[in-house]
């Protein structure tokens, strides 16, 4: 995509998602069962504190593109900027969608590198409650995201599918994140991808999903 | 359609709104895919149709059709510089074919599909900007009126709000969308939302779309009491359905009309209906509500500040509130340094314990030389408004920096402050009552401070009178009783608390006072502040400019509050002070059983103990017991005791890392003993850790590094995105019998094998590999020719040890 593509098929950027601590979430990623584990007040405290000031690292932030798609190939289909997606199982995710909605969040570099702070320092449980609360409200932040674009589309008789894909989901190369690094613009929000198209801070999703036009 | 007739008409009745439109356009054959604005221009056989049916139904006021008619909307469609035509058009075609002279059209504004600051890209007044556009020329095409709705962030309405306010007289209704749990999507919630806009303006404010009637007259009750201005409610149909690929509203119009009454009861004004509702629907509605006399807002004004996500209530029936006052850089060399340098990070912090420490509000105030103060207050509003719930003083002696600051902030700030002084009455009064801001008012005169509460008195009289003009009620004022130090004067107390009394039991307007004022230049300054804040809170004091970090301060406000009953059912003391009678019985309970010292040890490690196993191994080796038998009968047992409980997922990882940390801290604290007696140091088994070349997530590997160390291995740590040569050279570097391999993603996992293919092509046939991570398992390890898999950090010490064994 050339510069005149950039400003043509400009993405919108959240600067602030506001979410809840997915704090079931984060049990559940850490091993919680409620049905089996224990847990004393004092263990839960800790790790209760842990979750709120690991919260407060998370700068969820997001950012949304969609674009019409004008070609289904065999086993592709091209965009209206011309980008093509080589994806069996995501064309069939698509194949009854008039556009592609692209997004993605990230919970900024202050919550990996303070995550990194702890494992260097021997402080573990930290360390792993910091890891998943990136984790969880980056992917929370994307659950947000796909709501919102619900909520926008509804008013043009839209709505997105309900599964979402990821690069490196399938046949969906991870490949593919350098596109879609490219048309969101993900430098914006102060993230880079490295050669092998891994995104950095690692607390950072994206994801395209289809618009399907309702009757 | 002036302001005041449409006041009158909604005393007069429940005023009906249209239905839904969209839907009416789809059965009148408007295709898919199209600009719906332009199609109604190109249609307005169709619109009319619509808005006439309405009428007939009942609808007082119809909404003309351009709800995405902005620029930034119809730039999608290729039509932004059609804007000022398609608004003005439809108006203009609306206005000429409504049959009845009785409806009334209301020019419609909708989101504009962007973020607006602080919360996304685009500027504030680009919006503002982006709406005068539309409101121009709306009110040029003859619209009565305008309808902001379906506003999912607080921040854009408040665009469109003050464009309509900016541009012209007309009547605004302003309409947010809440979903079942009350809340935006960008999570603003209704009573903040409404104290916001009505201060700023809005004629009628209230919810449309995204839910059915049943969630709204819930919503409309909670506010209805804090309402200064008509309630509005447009529900959908019910909830949507998604059926065939078709979206489907399948309450009838009957079933719509029946909660009518419960709206109305709730307290709206003003009904209508959204997705999925017909004219039919609007009838049925209509017929139904004439049957009942709508309940008028119950107050003139209402004394509450809000942010984007949270409001604070003031008044004698509502809890002492404390505006934490740290956020100045007076007297704060750090502070200062921060800011001069461009830095918000103390700011943030400073906002957080705050909030946690109690705050109802936080003052903010960047008034410091050589610094733009208003350049960083408009920083430090931007992120206040993300990084916090509390709402927000605007502390300023300058009025183009509370301008700025208003206009930006979104929600009801308290502007500190105005008093008589020139300046502030002529210039920062006027803006304090455009954005609708409450105010701390200062009895002082360009003269100074009156030196006795009767002449204070008569200026707060003459500052009231004042803002009066500009529509201002008590609620919305708090007085400051400006206290001197008694250090200077010692009458000082008496003519403030004298004010304070006046205002409460007479004046009836909110108090406050900069606290800790009254002591300065005394010794043990705190004794006097306690003393002088009891007094206070006794002549009715019911806020005050204060640092929410001192417990005395605080916990005094918190029993004060449950004394003077503002802490309805003593639940905000209990949930302070409930726990810890329990907490104090728990460690004097611990004390009494007098648990062996070892066992305590062991408890440490198994409670995750960090704090307390220092103090409990000094403890044991002051009752004689060696290194050696910490380590052998607490610290060992101890961590097989967490990771059988572990295995038997009585525990789950971070209880199990808790645990590791401890029994780290604890041999920290015995290694020189060890060492030093039994030399024990030695012989570890050297492990080589890394996450495989183009990985770079390496929390599990992390977590594996600590659980190995806390069992005795020399773990040497070679980070992420490792490739094969250098874990290999590493391990020959360290003759390492034993490599641990970790991978989160499938495109990096077959990484693993080269590292196992290099080190069999080095001769190194000793050296045994496991692997771990999210998309690994035994197969593949089988496949890859490595040792062991590891299904977790447990796992990993015990292969680790069965390897080294």
């Amino acid at each position: 995509m050339n510069k005149e593509d950039t400003q043509k098929y400009k993405p919108i950027f959240v600067n602030s998602i506001p979410l809840p601590l997915p704090e079931k979430k984060i049990y559940s990623r850490l091993g919680h069962n409620r049905h089996l584990n224990e847990i004393s007040a004092g263990q839960q405290r800790k790790i209760a504190n842990a979750m709120i000031a690991a919260s407060a690292c998370c700068k969820l932030k997001g950012v949304w593109l969609k674009l019409a798609i004008t070609e289904f190939g065999e086993n592709s289909f091209t965009l209206e900027n011309g980008t093509v997606f080589q994806s069996e199982k995501l064309l069939r995710l698509v194949r009854d969608c008039s556009g592609l909605a692209i997004f993605g969040a990230t919970a900024g570099h202050e919550i990996v590198e303070r995550t990194a702070e702890f494992a260097a320092s021997g402080d573990g449980v930290s360390a792993l409650v910091y890891d998943a609360v990136g984790s969880e409200t980056a992917d929370a932040a994307m659950g947000w995201l796909q709501n919102y674009l619900n909520q926008i589309f509804k008013r043009s008789n839209e709505h997105l599918t309900r599964l979402r894909f990821s690069a490196g989901y399938g046949d969906f190369g991870l490949e593919n994140q350098k596109e879609i690094y490219r048309l969101l613009d993900l430098g914006r929000l102060g993230v880079e991808l490295t050669p092998h198209f891994l995104m950095v801070p690692e607390k950072t999703v994206t994801a395209v999903a289809g618009v399907i036009k309702v009757n | 359609m002036s302001k005041s007739v449409f006041d009158q008409l909604v005393r007069t009745k429940t005023i009906i709104l249209d239905g839904a439109t969209g839907t009416e356009f789809i059965k009148r054959g408007m295709p898919q895919g199209v600009c719906p604005e332009l199609w109604a221009l190109e249609n307005p056989q169709a619109v009319n149709e619509i808005h006439n049916a309405y009428a007939a139904a009942g609808s007082d006021i119809v909404y003309v059709p351009t709800f995405g008619a902005n620029r930034l909307k119809l730039e999608e469609f290729g039509l932004a510089e059609r804007t000022v035509e398609i608004n003005r058009k439809l108006a203009e075609s609306v206005k000429a074919n409504l049959a009845s002279e009785k409806t009334m059209a209301f020019g419609d504004l909708a989101p504009t599909g962007q973020f607006v600051e602080p919360f996304g890209d685009l500027a504030f007044e680009s919006a503002v900007e982006v709406y005068k556009e539309q409101v121009e020329a709306l009110v040029e095409g003859g619209v009565d009126g305008f309808a902001i709705e379906t506003m999912m962030d607080i921040q854009e309405a408040r665009a469109a709000l003050i464009a309509v306010k900016e541009t012209c007289d007309l009547p605004v209704m302003v309409t947010m969308t809440f979903d079942e749990h009350q809340r935006t999507l960008t999570g603003n919630d209704p009573l903040s939302a409404l104290v916001t806009l009505q201060a700023l303006g809005a004629d009628a404010f209230g919810c449309n779309c995204s839910t059915g009637p049943e969630n709204m007259i819930e919503l409309i009750k909670e506010i209805k009491p804090y309402a200064t201005i008509p309630l509005l409610a447009k529900p959908n149909a019910g909830m949507p359905k998604l059926i065939n690929n078709k979206t489907v509203f399948d309450m009838t119009p009957d079933e719509f009309a029946g909660f009518a009454e419960g709206l109305t009861a709730a307290g709206a004004n003003i009904i209508g209906g959204c997705c999925g509702t017909t004219p039919e629907h609007i009838a049925a509605q209509a017929v139904t509500a004439a049957r009942f006399i709508p309940v008028q807002p119950l107050r003139q004004a209402v004394g509450a500040v809000s942010g984007a996500r949270g409001t604070c209530l003031m008044g004698q029936d509502q809890p002492f509130r404390v505006i934490g006052e740290r956020i100045n850089p007076t007297g704060k060399k750090a502070l200062q340094a921060e800011l001069r340098e461009g830095s918000l990070a103390m700011v943030k912090k400073y906002a957080a314990e705050q909030e946690s420490g109690g705050a109802a509000i936080l003052d903010v105030n960047m008034g410091l030389s050589g610094i733009d103060e208003k350049d960083m207050m408009l920083k430090s509003v931007s992120m206040l408004a993300q990084a916090s719930v509390l709402p927000l003083c605007i502390d300023s002696t300058r009025s183009d920096v509370i301008e700025a600051a208003l206009r930006l902030y979104p929600g009801r700030a308290l502007v500190n402050s105005i008093s008589l002084e020139k300046d502030r009455i002529l210039e920062t009064l006027p803006i304090a009552a455009k954005y609708g801001a409450m105010f701390i008012l200062l009895p002082l005169t360009d003269k100074g401070i009156p030196d006795t509460s009767a002449k204070r008195i008569e200026v707060i009289k003459a500052i009231f009178a004042e803002a009066q003009k500009y529509g201002y009620q008590r609620e919305d004022i708090t007085v400051d009783a400006l206290i001197m130090t008694i250090s200077s004067n010692q009458e000082a107390a008496k003519v403030s608390l004298e004010v304070i009394d006046w205002c409460a039991s007479e004046f009836g307007v909110n108090t406050a006072c900069g606290l800790s004022n009254v002591s300065f230049g005394m010794p043990e300054r705190k004794w006097i502040n306690a003393g002088f804040l009891g007094m206070a809170l006794g002549q009715g004091l019911n806020m005050a400019i204060a640092n929410p970090s001192s417990e005395m301060l605080m916990n005094l406000i918190y029993a004060a509050d449950v004394i003077t009953g503002r802490d309805h059912r003593m639940r905000r003391y209990v949930e302070k002070f409930g726990g810890e009678a329990g907490a104090c019985k728990k460690v004097g309970g611990a004390a009494a059983r007098e648990i062996p010292p070892l066992e305590k040890v062991f408890n440490c490690v198994v409670e995750g103990d960090e704090e307390s196993i220092e103090s409990c191994i000094a403890e044991a080796m002051t009752a004689g017991k060696t290194a050696k038998e910490i380590v052998d009968e607490s610290l060992i047992p101890a961590i097989n005791k967490v990771g059988d409980l572990y295995d038997c997922k009585k525990y789950f990882l971070p209880q199990l890392i808790m645990g590791a940390d401890t029994m780290r801290k604890g041999f920290e604290v015995l290694e020189p003993h060890l060492v030093s007696k039994e030399n024990s140091a030695d012989n570890k088994a050297v492990v080589i850790l890394a996450t495989v070349e183009g990985d770079i997530h390496d929390i599990g590997k992390n977590i594996v590094a600590l659980m190995l160390r806390n069992y005795g291995f020399d773990v040497v740590d070679l980070g992420k995105d490792v490739s094969a040569s250098r874990i290999i050279a590493a391990v020959k570097e360290h003759d390492a019998k034993i490599v641990g391999l970790s991978a989160l993603m499938t495109t990096t996992m077959i990484r693993m094998e080269d590292v196992i293919r290099l080190a069999k092509a080095e001769g190194l046939d000793n050296v045994r590999f496991l692997i771990g991570g999210a998309v690994v398992d035994q197969n593949f390890a089988d496949q890859i020719g490595a040792d062991a898999y590891a299904a977790d950090a447990m796992d990993s010490v015990r292969i680790a040890q069965r390897f080294s064994s």
